[in-house]
């Protein structure tokens, strides 16, 4: 046989469970949803989705594209023949004697304390090679 | 008979029906009547099931949306009380399914955190007694916890409970019971808080 519920649990179960008011804000929130429900479902969202996503396929496309672009572009590049002179006369001979350079050799030019040469198999590759430093 | 629109309504029996007929009719007139005639009872059972009021608002909104779309169901030979009772008590355990246990207990902190400072020491007293007792509640099985709400919210007797809750009223004893004894236990703290005692 179960013992009768505790005179003093009741009291409290009564008090902290009694029934109270609904929030004013309750009869707008069903009736906020009923609107919303009886509209015609369109496809917007899903259109908008798409839309997004084909527009950042696109994007990540145009920078990859970009991105190759600027890796093969001719100002970018140059090719190192493997030989290395430290005699800037010694080089303009070698290159007017054995390689296919006929206009404007590379020449070995000084910054600061450092010396660079840029050497190329291909003419138009080594004048658009100066532009990295020369854009006039 | 429907008394003033800021007093409780009380719809009988003769005039429930035409108010349910015009709802299936989609009258919005009769469906706010039922609405203002129900909602401290739906959302009540939901805000003591919860344990927090963002779950009650949606179980409310959840029950009366529901009672829009159902009210086709519903026959007049059974009593609508239980009927809407019972689609309240469904909302309360799809609710729970949602997995609302963690959140509930942050809204619950949160909602203790909003207690307006300039209430008076009794009130905020009470206030948190309620708060103690709906957190213990909230943390009963959800088979306890809806027949305590049922009976100590809404005052049903067993077999009304067993009616609304699908089972017998021996189960509904037996529930009771154990809860009891869980609540006992862990409201232990505040025997004679408030004045009261054993038998």
């Amino acid at each position: 046989m179960s013992k009768p519920t505790p005179a003093w649990l009741t009291t409290e179960l009564e008090w902290g469970l009694h029934e109270t008011s609904a929030p004013p804000e309750l009869w707008d929130r069903v009736i906020g949803t009923q609107r919303v429900r009886s509209e015609p479902r369109g496809h917007a969202r899903p259109l908008l989705v798409w839309a997004a996503a084909a527009l950042m396929i696109v994007a990540i496309g145009l920078t990859s594209a970009y991105r190759r672009s600027a890796e093969t572009h001719p100002v970018f590049t140059y090719q190192i023949t493997g030989l290395h002179c430290q005699n800037p006369a010694e080089l303009r001979a070698w290159v007017r004697a054995d390689s296919e350079i006929r206009t404007s050799t590379p020449r070995p030019w000084v910054t600061g304390n450092r010396k660079f040469v840029l050497a190329s198999n291909s003419a138009p590759d080594l004048q658009i090679s100066c532009k990295l430093c020369h854009l006039d | 008979m429907l008394l003033a629109a800021n007093e409780e309504i009380v719809i009988d029996r003769p005039a429930m029906d035409e108010v349910i007929q015009a709802c299936r009719r989609g009258d919005r007139d009769a469906f706010r009547e039922l609405f203002e005639a129900y909602k401290d009872r739906v959302y009540s059972i939901a805000l003591r099931y919860s344990g927090n009021r963002a779950a009650a608002m949606d179980i409310a909104q959840d029950t009366f949306l529901k009672l829009l779309s159902r009210i086709g169901e519903y026959r007049a030979e059974a009593s609508f009380d239980s009927w809407l009772y019972r689609l309240v008590v469904n909302s309360c355990i799809d609710d729970h399914r949602r997995g609302r246990r963690i959140t509930a207990y942050l809204d619950g902190l949160l909602d203790a955190l909003r207690a307006p400072a300039e209430s008076a020491l009794h009130k905020l007293l009470r206030t948190e007694t309620e708060q103690r007792v709906q957190d213990v509640v909230a943390r009963l099985a959800p088979e306890h916890r809806m027949v305590i709400v049922l009976r100590y919210t809404e005052g049903l007797a067993y077999d009304e409970i067993a009616s609304i809750m699908g089972c017998s009223p021996g189960t509904v004893a037996s529930r009771l019971n154990r809860a009891h004894k869980i609540l006992e236990r862990r409201l232990a703290h505040l025997r004679g808080a408030n004045g009261g005692g054993d038998v």
